[in-house]
């Protein structure tokens, strides 16, 4: 089956004249090395979206964290399955699959084992989602992505459901002040739905009003009055943390402040108004 | 033509090529031998089909020869398109590649025997160039293309990693299955007989 020599011949002089003949050219290295860099790039888009998506995981997962599972679930573990958000997991799983396909798809990306090419690819990823957790993005983008898509529940979103309830005892909205012929301790409340309530904050201590002045959307938590016209007794004042950057250990401890909070009202603990309206608070739904 | 070119790495002549298309001429005639028997075991068997199936090689490694990584060999290279070739060319005829294995047979028997990849099975009778060949061409693609590139073409792992673009690791993974594969068949069909 060896060639022979005529042969040999044959096959130089067509490929060389086919060359010639159809004017042949090696395709310019321009194209070749923009193929490669085009490889690269979508193997980088693929990780920082990888990252992107644990940036909002870990900001869901650790602001979760801070809400109060104690109450609604009776361990960490059975509150994290049913808050953990999937929809992001899903992103970074299919994100890290295209990474790895992207990665093998560069010059010497067959060279690596693919156990390699995904490890590598997923600690990058939750590496950089780290940091971006940490500089804010997750935050972010979880609330940018919440204002654009009404499908999609952001934690603001879901907070501010759970927040704006005024049957169980809680509303989220921003002081407007004491209304005009209106004496303290009466004041007015515009909640995100806005509907304007009249507020009693006789029981208020002076944290919660000096929080009342500054004029941010807060959220309260105390005793429905009237539906109509809109009455409201306020027990407490926290803020409204989206609207400001807190640090985790800023969030740990708000959350730390609050669990004291409403446990001195629902138990009458030293600090309240001894026989007021919120000594005996009793909270209702999952809080 | 002189004897430069002979001494001449190939490399060297990729160089000249892009400056002159001519001296790919030097390429066709250093490779042609190798990649015809090569594409032949691969399961292109007539002499037409071998034609244009070189000519294909040929002209895309000319079309190509900028995306030539000099870390690889220029052997692996074009090996790696011959290998691209001979896949797409029996998948177009949609015909299972039939290898032409038997001429060279009885040195790989040899090869075959020794216990490099750790495969602990043996043969207990004496088998011949022609039953290898059959057997290899009723084991799994994937085992044949690197038992070809291991024992017929005698290229190292590193080099059959850049030709099939695999990771070295698998080289071995697969040669040593794909062994095991071929005693099997080996001895189903010697229980046949």
């Amino acid at each position: 089956m060896e060639t022979s020599q005529p042969n040999q011949h044959d096959l130089k002089s067509q490929v060389l004249s086919r060359i010639e003949k159809d004017a042949l050219c090696p395709q310019s290295k321009l194209i070749i090395g923009s193929k490669e860099y085009a490889m690269w790039v979508l193997w980088f888009m693929t990780v920082l979206l990888g990252a992107m998506s644990i940036a909002v995981t870990f900001f869901v997962v650790m602001h979760r964290q801070y809400s109060f599972y104690e109450v609604t679930h009776t361990s960490f573990f059975s509150f994290m399955i049913d808050v953990l958000p999937y929809l992001w997991i899903t992103v970074f799983s299919v994100m890290v699959i295209f990474a790895v396909y992207n990665f093998r798809h560069t010059k010497h990306g067959y060279r690596y084992p693919l156990w390699k090419i995904l490890g590598s690819s997923m600690i990058l990823s939750l590496a950089g989602g780290s940091l971006l957790h940490l500089a804010g993005v997750g935050f972010s983008l979880d609330r940018t992505i919440g204002n654009f898509s009404k499908d999609y529940t952001s934690q603001e979103k879901l907070e501010m459901r759970f927040w704006q309830n005024p049957e169980e005892g809680r509303l989220v909205g921003v002081f407007l002040g004491a209304e005009d012929g209106v004496p303290l301790p009466l004041m007015m409340l515009e909640d995100i739905r806005g509907t304007r309530w009249e507020m009693n904050v006789t029981e208020l201590n002076e944290l919660d009003m000096r929080m009342i002045e500054g004029g941010k959307k807060v959220r309260v938590i105390g005793v429905l009055e009237n539906a109509l016209p809109a009455q409201f007794f306020a027990c407490a004042v926290f803020p409204w943390i989206y609207e400001q950057r807190y640090s985790m250990r800023e969030l740990g401890e708000l959350k730390h402040s609050m669990q004291e909070r409403i446990l001195r009202h629902t138990q009458a603990l030293p600090g309240v108004v001894e026989g007021g309206k919120c000594s005996h608070l009793v909270l209702k739904g999952p809080f | 033509m002189d004897n430069t070119e002979f001494q001449l790495s190939d490399e060297e002549i990729v160089a000249m090529t892009l400056r002159e298309h001519s001296s790919f001429g030097f390429i066709i005639e250093r490779y042609e031998a190798k990649l015809k028997r090569y594409i032949a075991r691969l399961g292109v068997r007539s002499y037409d089909d071998q034609a244009d199936v070189m000519q294909e090689i040929f002209i895309k490694a000319y079309k190509n020869l900028n995306s030539f990584d000099t870390s690889l060999s220029f052997s692996s290279w074009i090996y790696r398109i011959a290998h691209n070739e001979a896949i797409s060319w029996y998948r177009k005829q949609n015909v299972r590649p039939e290898g032409h294995l038997i001429a060279d047979s009885e040195e790989v028997v040899t090869l075959l025997r020794s216990k490099e990849e750790g495969v602990e099975s043996a043969f207990d009778k004496e088998i011949n160039a022609e039953e290898l060949g059959r057997a290899l061409e009723e084991i799994d693609e994937k085992y044949r293309e690197v038992l070809i590139l291991r024992y017929f073409e005698h290229k190292e792992y590193q080099e059959i990693s850049d030709i099939l673009k695999i990771p070295t690791g698998s080289v071995g993974t697969l040669i040593s299955r794909g062994k095991k594969q071929l005693y099997n068949v080996l001895n189903q069909n010697a229980l046949r007989i």
